[in-house]
């Protein structure tokens, strides 16, 4: 019955029907995800005072993304202190295989959620000795459209791109693409195979974003590791100095 | 996918708000959502009825403004729909230009009683 003249009405779509009853329009303009960026203000000030360099990899389901970090770890690992959390879905396949290398690793298993998110990150930084690293990688759930919209509190969104996906990716899915630091287009060593020119890729990636850096890089032969090694070189060094800009 | 749980945190700041100003009920949410801001409006719709049940939003009416995605071009400072133009200036083929909106995501108002 209806609560308010007791006529028969019980669907709350109705509840405003003949009653007139007054309502108040409120101005709210609240963020939908301001929780998450509070939190995730929260983590960029502890990487800040811990000085550790937090690179968040965010690409499609198998573009590359863990056989770089296996890599990148392996060349990198005699010189900095490197720690990865790796966010899937289910299974701890890829924290296995970072295991491998050496370096201190923590799966966290987003079960339903396609994305990591802040509150996740800031539980995940307890399995760490933060004044022990130098360099955290963050390898985010693979999927292009939902990590972009959430802030971890990293220095650099690395958006991973593989030559397979094909070079109008960034022109159907920008969002994510317009919210990174670096691309990285991944698996040269199918260009041939595929046909396909690299600038075909950074011409689309510059369309959609204009003045983001982008290298290009294979995992598999080693071209083109090595400019994405000075980048996290000199990334690290300035994280140290604080003398990286903050995104955006 | 991520639409219920940007939907759980839309009812749960609708709810924190309503019940610090004394509001007994909400019927009315208005959010606007920009083009870019990977989040599907479709979906939220989908998500709103679920999320809604047995809270005071229950039945309440969604409204969802999409907010076009505008650059600037940096060369001539004409505004521009990026989508609609392949992301160059329409007036001088700029490529180099400005995001002025787009990436969205904000409860804009809300209708109370
Ligand atoms: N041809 C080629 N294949 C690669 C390269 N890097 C990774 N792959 C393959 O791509 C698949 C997915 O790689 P993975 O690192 O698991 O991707 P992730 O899902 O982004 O972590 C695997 O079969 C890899 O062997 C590369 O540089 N070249
Ligand atoms: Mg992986
Ligand atoms: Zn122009």
């Amino acid at each position: 019955m209806c609560e308010t003249c007791g006529c028969g009405l019980t669907n709350p779509n109705v509840l405003l029907h003949e009653h007139e009853i007054e309502t108040k329009r409120v101005d709210l303009e609240e963020k939908v995800l301001r929780h998450n960026d509070r939190l995730a203000e929260r983590n960029r000030g502890i990487f800040e005072a811990t000085q550790i360099l937090v690179v968040n990899l965010v690409s499609s389901p198998g573009a590359g993304k863990t056989t770089l970090l296996e890599n990148t770890i392996r060349a990198l690992k005699g010189e900095m202190a490197i720690g990865v959390i790796e966010g899937d879905q289910q299974t701890d396949r890829d924290a296995k295989r970072i295991e491998a290398t050496g370096v201190d690793v923590l799966q966290i298993n987003t079960i339903d959620a396609c994305h990591l998110d802040a509150h996740m990150i800031r539980h995940a930084l307890d399995h760490f000795s933060l004044l022990e690293l130098d360099l955290l990688f963050i390898e985010n759930v693979g999927n292009l459209i939902c990590p972009g919209a959430f802030d971890l509190g990293e220095d650099f969104r690395v958006v991973v791109l593989s030559i397979p996906e094909g070079e109008d990716k960034p022109l159907k899915y920008p969002g994510v693409f317009i919210g990174s630091h670096l691309v990285l287009v991944s698996k040269v060593d199918l260009l041939r195979v595929l046909e396909l020119e690299v600038n075909q890729f950074f011409t689309n990636v510059k369309k959609v974003h204009p003045h983001v850096p982008c290298l290009s890089l294979s995992a598999k032969t080693g071209e083109g590791m090595e400019g994405w090694y000075s980048w996290l070189r000199d990334k690290v060094k300035a994280k140290k100095k604080n003398l990286n800009q903050p995104p955006k | 996918m991520h639409e219920l749980g940007i939907m759980q945190n839309i009812v749960d700041t609708v709810q924190d708000y309503a019940r610090k100003n004394n509001v007994s009920k909400v019927v009315k949410v208005m959010l606007e959502v920009g083009q870019v801001s990977g989040v599907v409006p479709e979906s939220l719709e989908f998500c709103f009825e679920v999320c809604t049940k047995q809270t005071m939003l229950e039945g309440a009416l969604l409204e969802i403004e999409r907010i076009v995605a505008v650059g600037k071009c940096k060369t001539c400072e004409e505004g521009f729909d990026l989508l609609t133009h392949s992301f160059s200036c329409p007036r001088c083929g700029g490529t180099d230009w400005e995001m002025i909106s787009g990436r969205e995501l904000i409860i804009k108002e809300l209708e109370v009683i």
